[in-house]
C-alpha cells in the first residue's frame, strides 16, 4: 500500500513539474548553457578581436581548446544555472504550504514521509535527466568544434557536477520543507549555495567534505587521482536533508 | 443517537497568545446529520475543524472521532474523514476527472475503480460536462462542488466543511447548499459557517461558539423553541375588528402589543403563558374576525445575536 501511494505521489510530482513547465524549464536552461559553453569558448577569440578593433585595442587570446569549453561549461552550470534552478524550485514544498494544497494531501491517508520522499525522488529524476542531456550536449558540441575528446572523461566530470547539483537542489527542497514562505526558502537556499561555494577555503579537511566535490571535476580534467570522499560525504549530506525534511514535515501544522 | 464526534474540555493556545483560541470546548455531534458549527469571525471555528481533522495539535482535552482518539499520523483515522477547507486550493493543473481519480487512488482504489468513482462523483456534483477541463478554469461554485466531491470520494464517515459557501455568489451558494443537502444521511456533515441563513436552511443540529467557548448546542428545532419569545402575529379583516381588538387587549398583563402595522399586530406574551387558547377565545367571544394568527419562531440569526452579543 505504502509503495503504491509513493509511486502515485511521485507520478503526480513528475506530471506537475512537466505540466507547470518548471521541470522542463530546469532541463532546458541547463541544456541551453551546456550548448552555449562550447560555442562561446570557440568564438571567444573572434568576439574579443571584433570588440578590440572597435576600441582600437589589440587583445590576443590563445587558440581555445576543449578544456576552455569544459571549464566554461562547469562555470555556467555551477553559477548562473544553479541560481536559476534555486528560483525555479524554491517553492517546491513551501508553495504547497502557502496555497493549501499540502492540507489537501495531509487530510487524506497519505504518510507525510512518503510525500517528502516523492519530492526528493522527483528532484533527483530531473537533476539526473538534466545531467545526462548536459553530458551529451557538451560532449557533442565540444567534439564538433574542438575535435576528438574522451567521452569517459566527460562522463566522469559530469558525475561530479551531478553530485554538486544534487546537493544544491536537495538543499532547496530541504529549505522549502522548512519554511512556509517561498521567499524565505529561496533566500536560505541561496545563502547555503554561497556558503557552499565559499566554504572550500575555510577548512583544511575540505577534501573530505561535500564542498570538495567540484575540485574532483577539475582533477578529472587534469587526469589526476580521484578522491571519492567528497562524494561519500555529499551523499551523507543529501540523506541528512531528506531525514530532516521528514522530521520537520511531521511536526508541521496547518495554521 | 450515537455521537460520532466528541470533544471534552478541548483547549488550544496559539504560540505567544495568552488567551486560548479554544477554552474547554465540549462538543457532541450525532451521527448522520448535518451539523452546523456557528460562530462569529475569530470564534475558533477553523481552529476546531483543523484539530478535528488532525491538521493541528491541541494543548489539552480529549477528542474522540468514531470511537478513536485522533492523531495526525493515523492513516486509518484519515480514511474516515473528508475535508474541504475555507477557499481550499486543489491541484489546479489537473482536470476535474484527474483530480478525483488521483484522490480515489490515494484511498486505495484500483485504476478502474478510481475512474468509475471519479465519474460517479463528477455526475453527483453536476460537473460531468467539465470533467476534462483544468480545475483552474472552474468557477467558484464549481470548485467548491469539486472540493466536496473529492472530500466524499473515499466514502468518509464524516465530511468536514469549513465555510463552504462564504466565497460564493448567490447562485454558487445555492448550488453548493443543494449539493450538501443531497448527501445528508450518507455521512455526517460537520459544517463551519458564519452565514446563518445557510445553517438554518440545511442543518439538523447546531452548535454556537464565541471566543473559543461553547455557548449553545442543540437540534435546530429545540434551539428555536428554547429561544422562542412567545411572539405572535395577528391580522384582522376590517377596521371595526381592529378597534375592538385594541380596546380588548389594552390592559392585559399577559401580553403586550409591540408592533402595529396597518391591520396586523405583533404581540409578545409573557413566559408563563403556555398556550393561546384563552386569548383566542376572548377574541372569538367578542365577535372579532381573525384574518391570520401565526406564532413567530425566532430565526437562527435572532438566537445567534442574542447569544453572541454581550
Amino acid at each position: 500500500m505504502d509503495i503504491k501511494i509513493y509511486f502515485l505521489l511521485l507520478q503526480k510530482e513528475i506530471r506537475e513539474l512537466i505540466l507547470t513547465q518548471k521541470g522542463i524549464a530546469f532541463i532546458a536552461i541547463l541544456a541551453f548553457f551546456s550548448a552555449v559553453s562550447p560555442i562561446s569558448a570557440f568564438f571567444m577569440p573572434e568576439i574579443m578581436k571584433s570588440i578590440s578593433e572597435t576600441q582600437n585595442l589589440q587583445i590576443i587570446l590563445p587558440e581555445p581548446t576543449w578544456l576552455d569549453s569544459i571549464q566554461q561549461y562547469i562555470k555556467n552550470i555551477t553559477q548562473i544555472c544553479t541560481f536559476i534552478a534555486i528560483i525555479i524550485f524554491m517553492g517546491f514544498i513551501s508553495k504547497e504550504k502557502e496555497s493549501g494544497t499540502l492540507v489537501f494531501l495531509f487530510v487524506k491517508p497519505v504518510k507525510r514521509d512518503l510525500y517528502i520522499l516523492s519530492k526528493y525522488t522527483a528532484i533527483t529524476i530531473f537533476v539526473s535527466i538534466s545531467a545526462i542531456i548536459n553530458t551529451v550536449v557538451v560532449y557533442l558540441l565540444t567534439y564538433y568544434l574542438f575535435g576528438k575528446i574522451n567521452f569517459i572523461t566527460i562522463i566522469k566530470l559530469n558525475f561530479f557536477i551531478w553530485v554538486y547539483l544534487m546537493i544544491i537542489m536537495h538543499s532547496v527542497v530541504f529549505f522549502s520543507s522548512l519554511f512556509k514562505s517561498q521567499i524565505i526558502s529561496g533566500v536560505s537556499s541561496f545563502g547555503f549555495y554561497l556558503l557552499f561555494s565559499l566554504a572550500g577555503g575555510f577548512f583544511s579537511f575540505s577534501e573530505y567534505l561535500p564542498v570538495g566535490v567540484l575540485d574532483q571535476a577539475s582533477v578529472v580534467l587534469q587526469n589526476g587521482s580521484i578522491n571519492f570522499w567528497p562524494v561519500l560525504s555529499s551523499f551523507v549530506l543529501i540523506i541528512s536533508f531528506v531525514v530532516l525534511s521528514i522530521f520537520f514535515i511531521n511536526k508541521w501544522e496547518a495554521k | 443517537m450515537r455521537k460520532i464526534i466528541s470533544c471534552q474540555n478541548l483547549t488550544k493556545y496559539y504560540k505567544g497568545e495568552k488567551k486560548p483560541a479554544l477554552d474547554n470546548l465540549n462538543l457532541e455531534v450525532p451521527e448522520n446529520c448535518i451539523f452546523g458549527f456557528l460562530g462569529p469571525n475569530g470564534a475558533g471555528k477553523t481552529t476546531t475543524i483543523k484539530i478535528l481533522t488532525g491538521l493541528m495539535n491541541y494543548n489539552s482535552g480529549d477528542v474522540i472521532i468514531d470511537g478513536e482518539i485522533i492523531s495526525k499520523h493515523k492513516i486509518e483515522f484519515r480514511k474516515k474523514i473528508g475535508y474541504l477547507g475555507q477557499e481550499q486550493k486543489m491541484f489546479d493543473w489537473m482536470t476535474g476527472l484527474e483530480l478525483l481519480k488521483f484522490t480515489a487512488r490515494i484511498f486505495g482504489q484500483s485504476k478502474v475503480e478510481a475512474k468509475n468513482s471519479a465519474e460517479k462523483y463528477l455526475e453527483i456534483s453536476g460537473l460531468s460536462a467539465a470533467a476534462s477541463k483544468k480545475v483552474k478554469t472552474y468557477s467558484g461554485g464549481m470548485k467548491q462542488r469539486l472540493g466536496i466531491a473529492q472530500a466524499l470520494i473515499g466514502n468518509p464517515k464524516i465530511l468536514f466543511l469549513d465555510e463552504p459557501t462564504s466565497a460564493l455568489d448567490p447562485i454558487g451558494r445555492k448550488e453548493v447548499l443543494d449539493f450538501i443537502y443531497s448527501i445528508r444521511n450518507k455521512c455526517t456533515v460537520f459544517m463551519c459557517t458564519h452565514i446563518l441563513a445557510d445553517a438554518e436552511r440545511i442543518c439538523d443540529y447546531v452548535s454556537i461558539i464565541n471566543e473559543g467557548k461553547l455557548i449553545e448546542q442543540n437540534s435546530m428545532s429545540n434551539i428555536k423553541s428554547k429561544y422562542s419569545s412567545n411572539l405572535v402575529e395577528i391580522s384582522f379583516l376590517n377596521d371595526e375588528d381592529i378597534s375592538k381588538f385594541k380596546s380588548l387587549v389594552q390592559n392585559s398583563s399577559d401580553y403586550k402589543i409591540i408592533e402595529n402595522n396597518d391591520s396586523s399586530f405583533k404581540i409578545i406574551f409573557n413566559k408563563n403563558v403556555t398556550d393561546y387558547n384563552d386569548f383566542l377565545n376572548l377574541l372569538i367571544n367578542a365577535g372579532i374576525k381573525i384574518k391570520f394568527f401565526i406564532e413567530k419562531e425566532p430565526t437562527l440569526e435572532d438566537v445567534f445575536v442574542k447569544l453572541t452579543t454581550k
